[in-house]
């Protein structure tokens, strides 16, 4: 292999002669440039909602640690804990009473039980 | 990061605890009742707050009812039965058909006096404000059921 500097002076002798007769296609630049913003907007794209997601989690890291933050946080979860149980606990109560006495209605009117017994 | 994950996670835990509590803590009459051996009688006693001794007493008499509500509950399965088949096997009315009409209301009648006396007899061993409570309650599932509620004669 030859050193650079030999292989570089022809070369730069050739290129300089060189030009190029054909003539451009229509529109060429503006093709261009119209390819290089679609590649530029589809690689950002992914980025964008990965930078979202990041962007919550960071503010969800910053926020949660802050004591009065944290225990609104907490407060609130045991606020709707609290409130979900009351509320499931009070229709559960009220069906399981409904079907005692209507039970109670079967077993003592014979035209309400069911047939065969 | 880690130390918001683990406020996370206390987070979570009391929303699950308290909700368990809540929910235990708010049926636990309920599954008491489901417990006893009759949970009807258990919902008797809470429903018009009856002593142990008025339960007892009610229990009495229930079970006192019993074997003749189960044999008045056999006759009116014979009876409509016997009725099913009058009805499949003929297009007109019959002289049987109108027989067993008959002796359907018979039996309907004879229920309902039998039962009546059961529920006066029930309610007389509660407190006069609850007796009088009990007999509306079961008059209204048992004697006088809105349209399209199940009562006498509608369930068989």
């Amino acid at each position: 292999m030859k050193p650079e500097s030999e292989n570089s002076e022809p070369l730069r002798k050739l290129m300089r002669e060189w030009s190029v007769d054909a003539p451009l296609p229509p529109r060429f630049q503006e093709n261009v440039w119209r390819r290089i913003e679609r590649a530029e907007m589809a690689a950002q794209a992914p980025a964008k909602n990965a930078s979202l997601w990041a962007m919550f989690m960071a503010a969800v890291s910053a926020a949660l640690p802050r004591p009065a933050m944290a225990v609104a946080y907490v407060a609130v979860l045991l606020f709707v804990g609290a409130g979900a149980g009351m509320w499931q606990a009070r229709s559960q109560a009220s069906r399981v009473e409904s079907e005692l006495g209507a039970r109670y209605v079967r077993s003592v009117d014979p035209y309400q039980k069911p047939p065969g017994i | 990061m880690k130390s918001a994950l683990g406020i996370f996670a206390v987070g979570l835990a009391v929303c699950v605890t308290a909700f368990c509590g809540f929910y235990f803590s708010g049926t636990v009459s309920q599954r008491a009742m489901l417990r006893e051996q009759t949970p009807e009688l258990a919902w008797l006693q809470k429903e018009f707050n009856l002593s142990d001794a008025e339960l007892a007493r009610v229990t009495k008499l229930h079970e006192a009812y019993q074997p003749h509500c189960k044999e008045m509950c056999r006759r009116i399965d014979q009876q409509n039965m016997r009725l099913q088949t009058l009805l499949t096997n003929s297009s007109a009315m019959t002289p049987d058909i109108e027989a067993a009409i008959a002796e359907a209301a018979r039996l309907r009648g004879e229920c309902q006096r039998d039962m009546l006396r059961h529920f006066y007899e029930v309610s007389q061993t509660m407190p006069p404000a609850q007796g009088r409570r009990y007999l509306t309650w079961i008059s209204e599932r048992t004697f006088l059921p809105a349209h399209g509620e199940p009562g006498m004669g509608q369930k068989h």
